[in-house]
Order: C-alpha cells, then sequence, then structure tokens
C-alpha cells in the first residue's frame, strides 16, 4: 500500500514537469518610456 | 544603457532548447512624453549609434522618437518606425515558435485618447494574424488608461492578445493578468534601470480560452540593472561623449 501511495505521489510530482517540457517557453524582455510616480528602485 | 547592453548580450548566449527569448523596445525610449526635452536630443547621433548596437529583436519607433533620431539614424533602426495613425504588425519566427507583433496605432500625442475604431483596428489585426502565429504580442504608446480600456473592452469575448506591452502615459507596472483575462499586461517602470519580464510557459498548447486563469502559466519579474551586472565596455565608451558633455 505504501508503495502504491508513493508511486502515485511520484507520479503527480512529474506531470506538470513533464506538461512544461512538451511545450516552450517565452521570455519577453520589455524596455518602454512610462510616466508615473512609482518607482521600485529609486536613486 | 550599458548594463542593459550586457544583460541583453548574457542572455542570448544563454541556450535553453526549450526557451525563446525576445528583447523587445518599446515607443518612447527616446523621445520625451512629458514636454520636456529629450535628454536623446543633446546626441541623437550617439544614442542612435547605441540603440544600433543593442541586440534587440523589436522596437517600436514612433515618430516622435524619429523625430529626436533625425535623419541621420542607423539604417538598422529604420526598419522599426511605425507611422502615424495605423496599425502596423510583424511576424517574426524563433526556434520554430511564430511570434506576432502587432504595433497600437500612434495617436497624434501622448495624450491622445484613442477611439473605438482605434481599438477594433487592433483586434482585427489580431483576428486576421492568429491562425499564422503562435502568441500574439501587442505593443502600446497609449498610455495606462487607454490601454486599461482596451483590456476592459474585449474582456470576456476572445480576447486578441496574449500579451500587452505597454508604453506612454502613466505609471508602470510589474505585470498584471487581470480575473477572467488571458493577456498579460506589462508597463515598464520609468528611467530604464529596469527591464520588464514576462515568462509564459508551454506556448504551443496555449489557447485563449482554456488559457484562463492559468496564472502559474504566466511570471512576471523585472530585472534591475544595479552594479551587479557589469557595464559593457564598448557601450561604455560610445556614450562617454554624451556624459563628458553633460
Amino acid at each position: 500500500m505504501i508503495r502504491i501511495l508513493y508511486l502515485l505521489f511520484m507520479l503527480c510530482t512529474l506531470l506538470p514537469a513533464k506538461a512544461y517540457a512538451d511545450g516552450q517557453a517565452l521570455e519577453i524582455y520589455y524596455t518602454a518610456n512610462t510616466s508615473g510616480y512609482f518607482d521600485p528602485c529609486p536613486d | 544603457m550599458a548594463r542593459r547592453a550586457t544583460l541583453i548580450a548574457s542572455k542570448k548566449k544563454e541556450s535553453e532548447t526549450q526557451t525563446v527569448r525576445l528583447f523587445l523596445a518599446g515607443p518612447y525610449e527616446i523621445a520625451s512624453i512629458d514636454q520636456k526635452l529629450s535628454p536623446a536630443a543633446n546626441a541623437p547621433g550617439v544614442i542612435g549609434q547605441a540603440y544600433g548596437v543593442l541586440e534587440y529583436d523589436a522596437m517600436m519607433l514612433t515618430p516622435a522618437d524619429v523625430a529626436v533620431l533625425g535623419q541621420d539614424m542607423p539604417v538598422a533602426l529604420k526598419t522599426w518606425m511605425v507611422p502615424p495613425g495605423k496599425v502596423v504588425s510583424k511576424i517574426i519566427e524563433r526556434k520554430n515558435m511564430r511570434i506576432g507583433l502587432v504595433y497600437f496605432p500612434v495617436l497624434t500625442t501622448p495624450e491622445a485618447v484613442p477611439s473605438v475604431a482605434d481599438m477594433e483596428a487592433v483586434r482585427k489585426e489580431t483576428l486576421t494574424m492568429r491562425s499564422a502565429v503562435d502568441v500574439i504580442i501587442g505593443i502600446s504608446p497609449w498610455g495606462a488608461q487607454a490601454e486599461q480600456a482596451f483590456l476592459d473592452k474585449f474582456n470576456g469575448t476572445s480576447e486578441p492578445l496574449d500579451v500587452l506591452l505597454g508604453g506612454g502615459l502613466g505609471p508602470g507596472n510589474r505585470g498584471i493578468l487581470e480575473p477572467n483575462s488571458a493577456t498579460a499586461w506589462v508597463r515598464p517602470f520609468p528611467k530604464g534601470k529596469y527591464l520588464s519580464l514576462v515568462r509564459l510557459e508551454n506556448i504551443m498548447s496555449r489557447q485563449s480560452e482554456s488559457f484562463r486563469k492559468h496564472e502559474p502559466n504566466v511570471r512576471f519579474d523585472v530585472v534591475i540593472l544595479d552594479e551587479k551586472i557589469p557595464v559593457d565596455l564598448t557601450m561604455d565608451n560610445l556614450l562617454a561623449s554624451v556624459r563628458v558633455g553633460n
């Protein structure tokens, strides 16, 4: 019983990784000019 | 910009077969949006050269940006000039991923409010493009309020964009994915000390309807260009003359 539960647990941890691996990821690094009042890293 | 050059170059060297990295420059990078004289106007030739050296995959040079750079801008930058009042789209491909870029029409001034027709024109362009690409990115100079209005207008319908990269008047944000929305909205913070980062997972199986409420598939971050990132010496030397002038 413990073995079955362990196998199920391992399967659950693997599934999301497999799902992500099936598709590519897109990372967008973006700059532009805005105006405003909030600066996360003030001088 | 010298740290930005280092970051872009180093990220481009990193090889991850499952990750496509895009470096995009949005509106008003060079022009001012608050009626003040743009710092770039003091040395448009140098600034043009600097942007030519940066390894952006795409840019949006509004007529205001072009006006600051002048006629002598590097030829490589002329590709990214966007005419006023028109939706412009481009498709770029990286590692078999087809990425649609839709440039929102540039209005007469940064303060101008887009019409319903402007919004519909953007949506029409994206619907035409959808079957030909894997992901659609909108790039807007409309400002925060109009971008929010655009998102609200099409929320709950077949949403036109996967990502909306904003610019112009209004504050920045770290990244917003509103409830029931499939469009990740990012507005950079001013001063050019950061790069906004949005990461979309599992692009190929992404469908706008099934993607709703799958927030873990979208990650937002801000890359701070501080002393942890060394300056690029070539860029630093290029900008030295401008600093002396100041």
